[in-house]
């Protein structure tokens, strides 16, 4: 009973942003264990990196982290980001010559769409995570103390308890 | 404080994109930095003429012309001369052709406004391409002009619809019907109706010839007539009798051969058929000529034309006819790509094109088999192999043939020589002027030591041709032609392992065509029509010799001396070890069971048949091509594990230095000054020279040896003459003398089909002087080709770049053309070495065949230009022989140079689509990637470290190789012992380096600005609540 009244109580003091944020971490999940199905197969280990996977962990690890405190919360965003970005980064770095391979002959739709789910799903996820990241930066993630604080001194000026 | 916060928020957000987007994309973009040089024309060497140039002549290979004006009217001519000569007039009934001069004509098809010059793909160009009008009207024939209009005029509405890139183009045909078509244009008297068939290939992907986007043509299958044309076919023959034309003339305008169940149905009443390929800028005036009697046909086909094309049992296992779903793994999916690899087993062995039709035709004549089945040849075939009218007509007469015995004394071996003579029978039947095409063919012996033993024999085989010179009617020549001994021996896969002579009769005959040589013979078997042949033969062009059974004599290369013996046993299921059960489940077709061994893709209705055979994997065939991937080859045994010497001072050779000596005899590939200047290279030149073959050669600003243009050109240079002139590499005489049109692009030359069909060895040879000369003027030192892939199908994609069916026509066209080019110092690779005849599943696909048929048919062709044309480099195929990618397979080195005696290097094919590990390659004889992937390289770092003796060596033989092929080349014009070469680095990769700095440097600051921005709002945070 009282845990959940505390995780109540933490979730009451969360905000849109750490909702983002929580998303952010979710899909680096997802996205990590999409990289892992895909490329763990002989014929696409070649483009399997593990840097890829090391980044990947430490979004989600360091942005699980960071939003547990209301200090450090504002950073969660940032740092899971970041570090998906790095993700992102060796992702292209290590599996580039496939879109030169694929798209040899020109970019059109209907290649797109005989993408190896690999990479189509990855990228898609990619984006996802840094467009609501981005978002999450800029939104609070906590609700603010000083209101509470504020709230609870007229409450208890007024008789009650604080 | 707030908005410098958000706004060093957002800049901290930019910036670290565009840092991470930068190192990243740096990294990538050096890894491929020669691509991007090309994309940007950079700079990147500079070569510093010798102060005393003036005083030598460094001129090594010298033009023929004045200006690239100059260089391009001469390809006009021999282009226009190819089509001439190779256009191949396949029917002519009624007195359709020769038209009368003056004679009208309707040019029927949208294709006629806009025909197919050339394929598609890295071998395509473009080029200001004559109209068909201007042809036939330079050649005095008069064009339906309305029609025409209206033709042009809805090209948008009609006509071919392309899709696809630059790779992987395809077409619809979109032909207007009868209906569409202007009644008033459609209907004008004329006296002759053309009709264009036009069909489109290219690199990349294979014809339909079931399945897939049917679209327009009818039943799926690209090669046959579609709905609209048959529409338009049947309605011109209702006009034909309706007098509104004397004929109707049909002009195939493609290299891949038309399905032509059509061609005599008296439903669609075609009077003639002229093959004209797809022909180039310039064809349209040859046509013209051909059509109106201007030039007699002389060209002779290089492929069976199929009346059925479903009868072709190589489309069993072919192409787009064989299922992914059912044989692809896990691990034979390419890694480069990820699209699953095919397997392709050439289980119809040597029985390909006319060997097939003709050798089932005589088994079904003889009837000395069993299980011969049905087979009317007829029906199968509309023209065979070689097959070719005149407008004129020639007998033949006089057949020698005489023996001529080898040496062991001064090692010669046995010839035959073969004379026969051609009249112009014009003088009786009222022909012209024209030229004959003689056609040399043996049969080998079948014996019961092939039928134990595996061994197949076709009834005729090609072995040499001679074309006549221009025969007045009346007038005579006899040619001459000389075949070796070895021509008629036999690879016995099985059993001796090498090339073997065979007791028996061996027949040699002069034919028209093979049909015509099947028809000889069994003639001299005393086979009539009665017994059910198309047509009688002629005994009196037949020789016949009886041999014994030798496995000795033709057991050594004719070349270089070494024993021949099997290189190809884990390509064949038969003999490789990891072959599991489809050792048994394999069989090959034969002529001892034509019927149970013959598959067909494809039943009466055009439906398909699973009849491929579905190769099953074992832990062996995994094991093996896992090797492909691994690094490098682990040995150390070399030289006692000694590496080579690396950047010796002891000598100071510059390249030049080993092109000749004082009295300019070439200096051999053996001789030891080259043991100086390998030992002169430093590891890191080494490496400079193995890791990048992208259209180039790399250049060693140590040994002065320049970085060469090597470019795409399968059937004839494509390039601009200024390709890579802002790179400071070309210094083709274009770039060189400031030619006003160095920006043009060389003629679009007809398809390689019409080359092979001229039969023409000389004209060959002056057509590779021709190539040599737009390389010479456009700073080409190597050519990517020709490509002399066999014609497996007429449904392969790239069938324009390849020659035929045949791979002695082939190959000796080739070796003619290669010896032209070699005159202007331009050294070929010949492509796609080898199996690689289908772009379905290129990329790595598994192609399984025996040693026979590899080395009597696919290999042949290499194997000719190689030896008798000198031919020094080849490009690799991106299949895999068996399980092995052809990179890693080993015989580049071990048939290719052991046995054929070939000298200079081999490119991978793009290694952007590979199949192993390049590096590995080099131990194999494949010395560079046609790619600029730095992806692999660091392998080298690998054998550095030690302990790789084997692979150092082989490195330094690559580098020997290499530097081997450019210094006997066209790259060395104008360098002269006091040359200097400065390598440069590309501006592009100045300003990367350099906006890599300032975003990084503005990170930094953002960063700073973000961090002070925070302890400033801490501060002013506490303020306040210190004052609260």
């Amino acid at each position: 009973m009282q845990v959940s009244a505390i995780l109540k109580d933490h979730f009451k003091s969360k905000t849109l942003g750490f909702y983002f944020t929580v998303a952010v971490i979710l899909l680096s999940l997802v996205q990590l264990i999409v990289y892992i199905a895909a490329f763990t197969p002989v014929s696409w280990e070649s483009y399997m990196h593990w840097s890829v996977i090391l980044f990947s962990v430490l979004a989600i690890v360091s942005g699980a982290a960071l939003s547990v405190s209301r200090f450090t919360a504002p950073w969660a965003p940032a740092a899971a980001t970041l570090m998906e970005f790095l993700s992102f980064l060796m992702f292209m770095r290590y599996g580039y010559m496939y879109f030169s391979q694929i798209f040899f002959s020109g970019i059109s739709l209907s290649l797109i769409m005989q993408m190896y789910y690999g990479y189509l799903v990855s990228i898609l996820l990619y984006l996802l995570i840094f467009v609501l990241g981005v978002i999450s930066m800029f939104l609070p993630q906590t609700k603010a103390k000083t209101k509470a604080k504020a709230k609870g001194k007229a409450h208890a000026a007024a008789g009650g308890k604080a | 404080m707030k908005a410098v916060k958000l706004i060093s928020k957002i800049c901290v957000i930019l910036f670290t994109f565009l840092f991470g987007v930068l190192v990243v994309g740096g990294t990538i973009v050096f890894e491929n930095e020669a691509a991007v040089n090309t994309f940007f024309n950079a700079q990147t060497q500079e070569v510093l003429p010798d102060p005393d140039a003036a005083s030598k002549d460094s001129e090594y290979f010298k033009t023929a012309f004045n200006s690239v004006a100059e260089v391009k009217a001469n390809g006009q001519v021999y282009a226009e001369t190819i089509v001439a000569e190779g256009a191949t007039l396949l029917k002519n009934q009624n007195g359709a052709l020769p038209l009368a001069a003056g004679a009208t004509v309707s040019l029927f098809s949208t294709s006629s406004v806009d025909p197919i010059a050339t394929g598609t793909g890295s071998s395509g160009s473009s080029g200001n391409v004559i109209s068909l009008k201007e042809g036939l009207e330079t050649a005095g024939l008069s064009v339906n002009e309305e029609l025409w209009m209206w033709y042009e005029d809805n090209l948008g509405t009609y006509g071919r619809v392309k899709s696809g890139g630059t790779v992987g183009t395809t077409w619809t045909i979109n032909d207007a019907t009868w209906e569409e078509v202007n009644t008033a244009a459609k209907t004008q008297q004329v006296d002759a109706a053309i009709f264009v068939l036009s069909r489109s290939g290219g690199e990349g992907i294979d014809s339909t010839i079931y399945g897939g986007d049917k679209g327009d043509f009818g039943d799926g299958n690209y090669l046959k007539l579609s709905p609209s044309e048959t529409d338009m076919l049947k309605n011109l023959k209702k006009q034909k009798d309706a007098g509104t034309f004397d004929h109707i003339i049909v002009l195939m305008n493609s290299a891949n051969q038309v399905q032509l169940d059509f061609i005599d149905d008296a439903e669609y009443g075609v009077d003639a058929l002229l093959w004209v390929g797809t022909y180039g800028e310039v064809g349209a005036y040859a046509i013209g000529d051909l059509l109106a009697g201007n030039v007699s046909p002389s060209g002779r086909l290089a492929d069976t034309f199929w009346r059925e094309h479903w009868l072709n049992p190589v489309h069993a296992n072919y192409a787009t006819l064989i299922d992914t779903t059912n044989n692809a793994s896990q691990w034979n999916t390419n890694s480069s790509t990820g699209q699953n690899v095919r397997d392709i087993v050439y289980q119809e062995g040597i029985y390909m094109g006319y060997r097939y039709t003709e050798t089932r035709y005589e088994d079904t004549v003889l009837k000395d088999k069993e299980n011969v089945g049905k087979f009317v040849y007829n029906d199968v075939v509309a023209y065979p192999f070689g097959y070719g009218l005149s407008y004129s007509h020639f007998t033949y007469s006089d057949f020698k043939v005489t023996r001529n015995a080898g040496s062991a004394v001064d090692g010669t071996e046995a010839t035959y020589t073969v004379s026969v003579k051609v009249t112009n029978a014009a003088a009786t039947d009222g022909g012209v002027s024209g030229k004959e095409v003689v056609q040399l063919y043996v049969q080998k012996p079948y014996t019961a030591y092939d039928r134990d033993n595996g061994i197949e024999k076709a009834s005729v085989e090609l072995v040499g041709f001679a074309k006549t010179d221009m025969l007045d009617p009346g007038s005579s020549q006899t040619v001459t032609i000389t075949i070796d001994e070895r021509d008629l021996t036999t690879y016995d896969s099985y059993k001796a392992k090498t090339y073997i002579i065979e007791d028996g009769t061996y027949y040699l005959t002069a034919g028209r065509d093979a049909h015509d040589a099947v028809n000889n013979i069994l003639a001299a078997k005393g086979k009539t029509v009665a017994d059910g042949m198309t047509a009688e033969g002629d005994q009196d062009m037949v020789y016949e010799e009886k041999k014994s059974f030798d496995a000795t004599t033709y057991s050594k290369s004719a070349a270089t001396g070494a024993p021949v013996t099997n290189k190809f046993d884990d390509v064949d299921l038969k003999l490789y070890e990891g072959a599991g059960d489809n050792k048994d489940r394999l069989t090959y077709m034969t002529r001892s069971n034509w019927e149970g061994t013959v598959f067909f893709g494809l039943d009466e209705a055009n439906n398909r048949k699973d009849t491929f055979f579905n190769v099953t994997y074992t832990d062996k065939m995994e094991e093996d091509f896992d090797e492909n991937w691994s690094p490098v080859v682990e040995g150390n045994t070399s030289h006692d594990g000694q590496y080579p010497t690396y950047g010796s001072k002891a000598t100071t050779y510059k390249l030049i230095d080993l092109r000749a000596f004082e009295d300019g005899t070439p200096i051999p590939y053996d001789n030891e000054i080259w043991d100086d200047l390998l030992d002169q290279l430093t590891w890191e030149d080494t490496v400079q020279l193995l890791s990048c073959g992208f259209r180039k050669t790399n250049p060693v600003q140590s040994i002065v040896k320049p970085e060469t243009i090597d470019h795409n050109g399968a059937s004839g240079p494509v390039q601009p003459y200024n390709e890579n002139s802002g790179a400071g590499v070309n210094r083709g005489y274009a770039v060189r003398t400031e030619d006003p049109d160095r920006s043009q692009r060389p003629v679009v030359y007809p398809c390689n089909a019409l080359v092979a069909s001229t039969f023409n060895l000389e004209l060959a040879d002056y057509y590779g002087r021709q190539w040599g000369e737009d390389c010479l003027w456009g700073g080409l030192s190597g050519l990517y080709g020709m490509g002399i892939n066999t014609h497996r199908s007429p449904y392969g994609g790239r069938n324009f770049e390849y020659y035929s069916e045949d791979p002695v026509l082939m190959g000796q066209i080739a070796a003619e053309t290669t010896k032209g080019m070699a005159t202007r110092g331009v050294y070929v690779y010949l492509k796609h070495c080898f199996l690689n005849d289908q772009e379905t599943a290129r990329c790595g696909g598994f192609t399984w065949a025996n040693e026979q048929t590899i080395r009597e048919v696919y290999l042949k062709s290499f194997q000719i230009a190689i030896e008798d044309g000198g031919a020094q480099c080849v490009m690799g195929g991106l299949n895999s022989l068996g399980v092995k990618w052809t990179g890693t397979h080993g015989f580049m080195n071990t048939v290719l140079r052991d046995e054929f005696g070939m000298s200079g290097h081999v490119v991978t094919d793009s290694y952007s689509c590979y199949n192993g590990s390049y590096v590995r390659g080099v131990y194999y004889g494949n010395d560079i990637p046609d790619g600029t992937l730095n992806t692999g390289k660091e392998n080298f770092d690998y054998v550095k470290e030690g302990g790789h003796a084997d692979m150092a060596w082989a490195m330094r033989e690559a580098a020997h190789r290499v530097l081997y092929t450019v210094v006997q080349s066209n790259a060395m014009n104008g360098i002269t012992s006091g040359t200097r070469i400065i390598t440069l680095t590309p501006w592009w990769v100045d300003l990367v380096k350099n906006l890599q700095v300032i975003t990084g440097v503005l990170l930094c600051v953002s960063v700073a600005g973000f961090a002070f921005s925070l302890v400033m709002t801490r501060n002013s945070l506490r303020k306040k609540g210190g004052r609260q």
